[in-house]
């Protein structure tokens, strides 16, 4: 009876008689909420550092690891990287994220930290600003590339600059220029991800820009013999353009090598077909065409 | 005694049914983890096609006999809520620990809702250990090598995906014979007009109202897109410059944009003259129409033929009252006089490309045990029992599909497909608009061009900016993880699964950044040299 008259006190209104929801929903509505809350903060990540989570494109994560730790330089960048991934969403971390980032480049340009702050105020200057920087992006890129030789960070700058310089609205012979100094900044690269890219952007706008097959097809093949480019798309991509520049220079024998491992490498391509009547005709068949 | 109200009493009695219920639901996963040691998974998808849900419990129930410690639940959600729900989900904090990624779920970010699976793609399945495909990267045991799978954006893997989809034309077969006397479908496109005239011809002595194609906004979508790419074959051929086949639509429209060509060309017109006889094979109001429209055209008898992807077959051919056979769309021959001087030869279809994959959550609490299902999922004899339960073709590579499901096997001898005019947002816009005006009562293809050149300069380069803009935008994203990538490669020099996703995001950003400067760089000329 004491029971029946709580529960009637409870569920009713001032008045005694429509139910009081309005206390009910929100003690239920709480509860729940509470339920859920220490459900998903019971989450296992995956995620052991900043710089993982960064890797993994979880620049919330990267952030909230970051924060808790900037006694280091080493961890100072990071949180400075994290707050660069952050401003997708948040455009307002871009400006602490720069003041990080020159903080780190005045107190030493020349440590790893440093170099990096470096390569990534470039990169702000070039893609994050409001209408980019490119020609101060294309100075520090050549600065880095010169004071910091063999440095795998610094190096990231090559095939950046090579894009940034090749693909300006020039005149002929100031393409030609440009394309003579990406050239001869490529034997001086040590690291192989950056000689590859920088090979494949300057063969590509040798293509793109003046259909010059004879020094396009020197870069790319020298990425292929080496087993360089892994990704499915971009091979697909590169063999079957060293099959046409070598088709196209008269280098018959490669021409077929090149559409051999096309073939090989994609037996189910809605290219392959195509490839196979190229390859026909180059070893003197009928191309079926 | 006050008097307690009967519908106050209802009231908290639902409300508490429905509270317990509620608590229950979300507790009862942690109380097994908790007193029997036993994992619960959820995954989401929106396949309520026949035969997937099906392929699933079964599936699930051999993973569990394998796993006794782990429980999986499948939730499948319309495909029309899919979005509202999976991101109700995902904003909640308490996702599934898998979902099919698609729809418009996560707009288009995948990374800020799903963990990337990159660094996985490339070890064996060891699902796969003992059978053919055991030392094979699980990248490569996909027809599509897991493409369907990447995030253009970010070059990054999100997920692994079952279903993958070709388009034919299902044939209503006692129609057919009962129209032409005879049960061969028509093999090219001039075949296929004469079965349009007897259709019109018996139409007219039985005083029937039946069209030859159930038609609705997919079906034209997909026969337009077909027909038309055969007219633009051998100008694709003449514009590509960079031997890069099949054409791509942004160097199409960049050629245009640089007076490469124009509608006068005998592609254009002829493609143009092509779409207004398609037009005639649909049934009336096709443009307005909705797909279950088309749907119950056909299995009403009220239409031979209905243009569909090969996932929905099962339901088809089970509810179909009437034998149903499935088919390629038919294309113009090389010797069609008019318009076989444009084409190279009949279009070679791609590859089977995944979609919709299963994308392990952020908030997922059990992401091991995920990627462990997802692994299960797609290995090869896994993926064999999906695809005989399911009737869908196989992701996986080296799996026989069942027999019926083996006229939607794509065809890839053949040659490249022409440009098209659909690949990006205001020009399919404007090509949509003016679609009109090449079905009755308007059908001229004089009028659809001219409509056609007055709006796709515009048309392009708004498409071609937003190409531009979304590509910077694709460089952004990844800079910070590239940055992480390259931290981590130099403090683990021998760790080779870092060094190859460094290499590899680095040459994908490397890439799209090119792409982005040069057509950048085309339109600024473009726009210089404009009239």
């Amino acid at each position: 009876m004491r029971t029946a008259r709580l529960l009637a006190r409870w569920t009713s209104s001032h008045d005694g008689h429509t139910p009081n929801m309005r206390t009910v929903y929100p003690i239920l509505f709480s509860f729940a909420l509470c339920c859920t809350i220490s459900g998903a903060e019971s989450s296992v990540p995956l995620i052991d550092s900043g710089w993982t989570a960064l890797a993994r494109m979880d620049n919330a994560k990267g952030l909230e690891l970051f924060s808790h730790d900037q006694s280091t330089r080493d961890q100072r960048l990071g949180y400075a990287l994290a707050l660069l991934g952050s401003t997708n969403d948040s455009p307002s971390k871009l400006d602490p994220c720069r003041r990080e980032l020159i903080a780190l480049r005045e107190e030493n340009p020349h440590d790893d930290s440093g170099i990096a702050a470096t390569f990534y105020l470039a990169r702000i200057a070039q893609h994050f600003e409001g209408n980019g920087d490119p020609q101060a992006a294309i100075i520090t890129y050549r600065t880095l590339l010169a004071d910091h030789p063999g440095h795998p960070l610094a190096e990231l700058a090559a095939p950046k600059l090579a894009i940034t310089l090749l693909y300006e609205d020039v005149s002929d012979q100031e393409l030609q220029t440009r394309f003579t100094e990406i050239d001869s900044l490529i034997p001086r690269l040590q690291h192989m991800p950056n000689q590859r890219d920088t090979r494949l952007i300057l063969a590509d706008a040798l293509l793109r820009l003046t259909n010059d097959h004879a020094r396009a097809y020197v870069l790319i093949t020298w990425c292929l013999e080496r087993d360089l480019i892994q990704r499915a798309s971009r091979l697909n991509n590169y063999l079957l353009q060293a099959g046409e520049s070598a088709r196209i220079l008269g280098h018959k024998t490669e021409a077929i090598a090149h559409y051999q491992r096309y073939i090989k490498s994609f037996p189910r391509d809605n290219k392959t077909d195509e490839i196979r009547r190229r390859l026909r005709k180059l070893e003197g068949g009928d191309s079926g065409a | 005694m006050r008097k307690i109200p009967l519908r106050a009493i209802l009231l908290l009695v639902l409300l508490a049914i429905g509270f317990g219920l509620s608590a229950w639901r979300i507790a009862s996963p942690w109380w097994n983890e908790k007193q029997h040691g036993i994992t619960t998974i959820r995954f989401s998808h929106w396949q309520l096609e026949p035969g997937v849900r099906r392929a699933y419990e079964a599936i699930i129930a051999d993973y569990e006999a394998l796993h006794p410690e782990i429980r999986v639940k499948q939730i499948a959600i319309p495909g029309r809520i899919y979005r509202q729900w999976g991101s109700t989900q995902l904003v909640g904090g308490q996702p599934p620990d898998l979902m099919q990624i698609g729809l418009g779920l996560s707009r288009g970010f995948f990374f800020d809702d799903f963990v990337p699976i990159t660094s996985y793609v490339d070890e064996p399945n060891p699902y796969n250990a003992g059978g053919p495909l055991a030392d094979t990267p699980w990248r490569n045991t996909f027809h599509d090598g897991m493409f369907g799978s990447m995030d253009p954006k970010t070059m990054e893997y999100f997920g692994a995906s079952q279903f993958s989809s070709t388009v034919r034309i299902f044939c209503n077969q006692d129609m057919l014979k009962k129209v032409t006397g005879k049960d061969t479908f028509p093999e090219n496109f001039a075949d296929f007009l004469k079965l349009r005239d007897q259709l019109q011809a018996y139409n007219a002595e039985h005083n029937t109202p039946i069209s030859l194609i159930a038609g609705s906004k997919f079906s034209a979508m997909i026969l337009f897109r077909n027909l038309f790419s055969t007219q633009t074959q051998k100008i694709g051929s003449r514009l590509n410059h960079l031997n890069d086949f099949p054409l791509k639509g942004e160097y199409f429209y960049l050629a245009y944009l640089d007076g490469d060509w124009d509608m006068s060309d005998p592609s254009m017109q002829q493609g143009a003259r092509l779409l207004t006889e398609a037009s005639t094979l649909m049934s009336s109001g096709f443009a307005q129409a909705e797909g279950d429209q088309a749907h119950l055209r056909f299995v009403q008898s009220h239409a031979m033929l209905m243009v569909l992807g090969s996932l929905q077959a099962t339901g088809i051919i089970e509810g179909s009252p009437f034998e149903v056979s499935v088919h390629r769309i038919p294309q113009p021959q090389t010797d069609d006089p008019e318009y076989g001087p444009q084409m190279r030869g009949p279009i070679a279809e791609t590859d089977l490309i995944t979609y919709g994959a299963l994308g392990i959550t952020r908030s997922s609490r059990h992401p091991e045990q995920a990627l462990d299902f997802l692994r299960y999922l797609t290995s090869q004899e896994v993926c064999r029992k999906f695809s005989q339960i399911s009737r869908n073709l196989p992701t996986t590579i080296g799996i026989e599909p069942a027999e019926e499901m083996k006229p939607f096997l794509p065809e890839m001898r053949g040659f490249p497909p022409g440009p098209i005019f659909t690949t990006i947002s205001e020009v399919i816009t404007l090509v949509e608009q003016n679609r009109h005006l090449l079905a009755a009562p308007v059908s001229s293809p004089e009028q659809y061009l001219a409509a056609l050149e007055a709006g796709l300069p515009k048309a392009m380069i708004t498409d071609l900016q937003r190409i531009v803009r979304s590509r910077y935008s694709a460089v952004r994203l990844v800079e910070a993880s590239i940055g992480a990538s390259a931290h981590l490669a130099a403090d683990h020099h021998e760790d080779a699964v870092i060094r190859t996703k460094l290499a590899g995001q680095l040459g994908a950003q490397n890439d799209i950044e090119a792409s982005a400067y040069y057509t950048r760089l085309r339109l600024k000329r473009a726009d210089r040299t404009a009239p």
